[in-house]
């Protein structure tokens, strides 16, 4: 255990968590909002991903553009799956929106192994060279990665918490029908949560993918990593997604370096099970019903 | 002996107090009315004493029994039954199979005599239904018997409710608020319900912002606001008293 | 559940019966009317096999919860047979026994804390309590396998009868299957149905009129987790060869949507959908990934345009075809059924 895998661990978990961090919030604003169970979050974020490898790496067009797209044409999906799939299920039982987005798993995890293929790709690094820490090697990548990721975490922040339409969001998670008695158009803000929440999710699978690499099976264990990230810092709350994220992104960071992946999983999820149990709206959440 | 004795039963949310340092007894046989503004605790204290909640401090009994910690499907079973302000019931049940599932306290359930249908079991499924149909048509439901509970009137579903309640069989019925959004000749005919159930040996809690109704039926009115009791009394006492009046603010919830 | 179910059945009872009897005819006569064609047998083990699972899911559903570690009892099943015949020389006779008693142990122990959650978080924490299931299979090698698995999990012999045989297992599976539908239907028929309807519907209530929640939300996870494991036991001697990963959440995924496809409100629905879909499934296993896109298409048409399921459909015919009947009873259905009535 030396300095130098102390710091390299850590600075590899604080990436980690910045990326998981999105992508819980993204989940955690479309729960928050519409109070339904988004199983394909991490398809989401798979499709972000290959968006910006088919605009960087194949048809070689700018990197940051491509980041970009990839936001908006997720956005616009999103918002998409919303209107047609989701909107007609609203106030039915959450089981609905579990199947339909349990079938948008099957649909578009098998259409991406059909499309792109079962092999691993990455997205290619957008910038070269790196600093060293205590030994440790901390890419500019990563570091525009850290920080672009914190930036659009900020962003939300700001969006959520100063804009006008960041207040409608929140009105209507917390109370639907008093926000639409006040004339907040519940309709729009629905779908702008979902495309925002799908946004955010593929801008982390175009980040992840950069980082390390793409493969159409990704997008499950990403959902894994998101719910276990939402439950445990509550549903609905968002600090709570990026507390969340950074211990998920520090514990995967420190057992996939020191213990066998296998029984970090275990270890995992026995935690997610006792942290239910006892604490049945997760760490920061509160009881909803 | 009281049939339910609260003593200094405090019950706080966080920082929010709803209940704080309650007094309160029930003698057997009683019609009590629970009066007092909106959000003063009225609601919660029947959640404390079914067992949705378990108080923040203080102790509650019945019959002598330390009740403070059970939990509503215990409470139930020592005889306490309460109605629900929102409308409460198996909404794609029957009126009959609604009634029918509030007799399960009150008859022989054994899942392998139910599984394999054994006599006995046959025997008791049918006892139920008589009991069921009596309380039915004791709340004058009968013609809605094989309605699904979504279906009926609003007043109805409000009678559905208590006759649940009354399927369990309770010592002591506490109805939450049974006449909201009833006209006056359906309070009149609650009034006289509640009589008639108080008759057949049941003891009566009654939340109820209808003051017609609440004077007219209840023989003894506590008040609360804030949580606090602020008056106890028959309903002349209540009529007269000034701090009763402050609290109501203009008598918009003066219906009398 | 509601009470419409029956009234349907029971306006035309000599047809019901014919019906019936036709069915089970069918039902037996079945490997003889396919001249015993191997693969034909093959899919229907496996059409019972989904019945099977799907059918104890359900039971958990009544009660309101969707449990994504039911495969994974599934496979705690299979693997004590799978060990008891593999260490310990020991039949499936034994095994499904053996199978149903541990994974009714560890279901009891595991859904004392599980149903103390709710709704959302309780299919999370069920996924977690089927990961680790799954996982505890793949890391101990020595004892389970590992990620490889156990092999020639070898079918058991009756006297003369030799259940290597095709035509013999599906007997067994048929049998297992009309055990397990016919303890769900009688279950969910009679009070402890009402009781945990009663519960789905609104818990709050149930336990105001003295019904025990938890009590009976353990009571259903263990029974529904046992006759997993018990269809688990079969599954590993017939395929003889299990791994992890056939016990892993999509399996308890693929449930659900026989469920849902199926229907919800009667036991007749995961008959039906297990038995449609894993056709459907044998029917398209030459087009690969597609037959998975076509899975989620069909799970989305039926969440959208058929909220019932195919258990709905003979509800819809008539509503369609003849005049509504007069009593409200069956015409307040049959409007919820175009879900004028839900909110």
């Amino acid at each position: 255990m030396t300095l130098q895998l102390i710091v390299q661990m850590a600075i590899t978990g604080v990436t980690l968590g910045l990326i998981y961090g999105l992508i819980a919030i993204g989940l955690t604003l479309i729960f928050g909002v519409m109070r339904i169970i988004q199983y394909a979050h991490g398809e989401i974020y798979m499709l972000g991903a290959y968006f910006l490898y088919y605009w960087f790496d194949k048809w070689h067009l700018p990197y940051w553009a491509g980041f970009v797209m990839s936001a908006v044409v997720i956005f616009f999906f999103g918002a998409g799956l919303q209107l047609l799939l989701f909107r007609p299920l609203h106030g039915k039982d959450m089981l609905y929106s579990l199947a339909v987005s349990l079938a948008l798993i099957f649909i578009i995890s098998s259409a991406g192994i059909i499309a792109f293929g079962a092999v691993i790709r990455g997205i290619s690094s957008f910038v070269t060279g790196q600093i060293r820490i205590a030994g440790a090697e901390w890419t500019y990548e990563r570091m525009v990665i850290a920080g672009i990721s914190l930036v659009l975490i900020i962003a939300l922040w700001f969006l959520l918490q100063r804009t006008k339409i960041g207040l409608a969001m929140r009105a209507v998670a917390e109370d639907p029908e008093t926000s639409s008695l006040q004339g907040i158009n519940n309709r729009r803000i629905h779908w702008v949560a979902m495309g925002l929440g799908s946004a955010l999710s593929a801008m982390a699978g175009c980040l992840m993918g950069t980082l390390m690499f793409i493969v159409p099976s990704m997008g499950f264990l990403a959902t894994i990593k998101a719910f276990m990230i939402v439950i445990m810092g509550g549903l609905g709350s968002v600090p709570g997604a990026l507390v969340g994220g950074f211990v998920i992104g520090f514990i995967d960071s420190f057992l996939t370096t020191l213990a066998t992946s296998e029984l970090a999983y275990i270890i995992g999820f026995v935690t997610i099970f006792v942290i239910l149990v006892f604490k049945p709206s997760g760490l920061f959440g509160q009881a909803w019903e | 002996m009281a049939l339910l004795d609260i003593q200094k039963v405090s019950m706080h949310f966080g920082g929010l107090k709803a209940i704080q340092n309650l007094d309160f007894t029930l003698k057997q046989g009683e019609i009590r009315g629970l009066i007092g503004p909106n959000g003063a605790g009225k609601t919660t204290l029947y959640n404390v004493i079914s067992g949705v909640y378990i108080p923040t401090y203080g102790k509650f009994f019945f019959k002598g029994q330390d009740i403070t910690k059970l939990r509503p499907h215990a409470t139930a079973k020592l005889g306490i039954i309460r109605t629900f302000q929102a409308v409460t019931l198996f909404k794609h049940f029957t009126v009959l199979r609604n009634v029918l599932v509030g007799c399960h306290l009150n008859s022989h359930y054994s899942f392998f005599g139910s599984l394999f249908g054994t006599p006995g079991s046959t025997r008791h499924e049918r006892e139920n239904e008589v009991k069921a149909m009596e309380i039915i048509e004791f709340m004058g439901l009968a013609r809605y018997r094989d309605e699904l509970a979504m279906n009926l009137p609003h007043g109805h579903q409000r009678a559905l409710g208590i006759s649940i309640a009354l399927a369990g069989q309770p010592q002591l019925l506490m109805l939450d608020e049974p006449v909201t959004g009833m006209n006056t000749e359906e309070s009149a005919a609650m009034m006289k319900l509640i009589q008639k159930i108080r008759d057949r040996g049941i003891t009566i809690l009654l939340i109820e912002h209808d003051m017609k109704v609440v004077m007219g039926v209840c023989e003894k009115i506590t008040v609360l606001n804030f949580g606090e009791k602020i008056a106890e009394g028959t309903p002349e006492e209540i009529q007269k008293n000034p701090d009763v009046h402050e609290a109501y603010l203009g008598g918009e919830n003066y219906v009398a | 559940m509601n009470d419409n179910s029956t009234a349907r059945l029971r306006r035309s009872p000599l047809l019901a019966v014919l019906l019936w009897v036709i069915g089970v005819t069918l039902l037996l006569a079945f490997p003889f009317i396919i001249s015993q064609e191997s693969y034909i047998l093959h899919v229907a083990i496996v059409v019972f096999f989904n019945i099977c699972l799907a059918t104890s899911m359900w039971l958990i559903w009544s009660l309101g919860f969707v449990s994504f570690a039911h495969a994974g009892f599934m496979g705690i099943g299979a693997y004590t047979s799978a060990l008891f015949l593999l260490r310990l020389g020991l039949p499936l006779w034994v095994g499904v026994w053996a199978g149903a008693l541990v994974g009714a142990v560890i279901a009891l122990v595991v859904s004392l804390p599980l149903m103390r959650t709710r709704a959302v978080y309780f299919f999370m924490a069920s996924w977690a309590v089927g990961e680790v299931i799954k996982r505890i299979f793949a890391y101990y090698r020595s004892f389970f396998g590992g990620w490889e698995g156990l092999f020639k999990i070898m079918p058991p012999k009756l006297g003369p009868i030799d259940f290597a045989n095709r035509t013999a297992y599906y007997y067994l599976a048929m049998a297992l299957m009309v055990l397990i539908v016919l303890a769900v239907y009688r279950m969910n028929k009679t009070r402890t149905g009402w009781i945990f309807w009663s519960i789905h519907e609104a818990e709050v209530l149930s336990s105001h009129v003295g019904i025990h929640a938890l009590k009976y939300k353990v009571a259903a996870f263990t029974i529904a987790s046992t006759l997993a494991a018990m269809t688990g036991a079969l599954y590993a001697h017939y395929h003889m060869y299990i791994n992890p990963r056939s016990f892993d959440i999509w399996a308890s995924e693929f449930a659900l949507v026989h469920i849902i496809v199926g229907g919800l409100s009667t036991v007749a629905g995961p008959v039906l959908g297990a038995t449609f879909l894993t056709i459907v499934d044998e029917l398209l296993r030459p087009t690969e990934f597609y037959r998975i896109i076509i899975f989620g298409v069909i799970l989305i048409l039926t969440v959208l345009f058929l909220p019932g399921g195919l258990e709905s459909i003979p509800r819809r015919i008539r509503a369609r075809f003849w005049r509504l009947p007069d009593d409200k009873e069956n015409q307040k259905s049959i409007l919820k059924a175009f879900g004028k009535g839900r909110k």
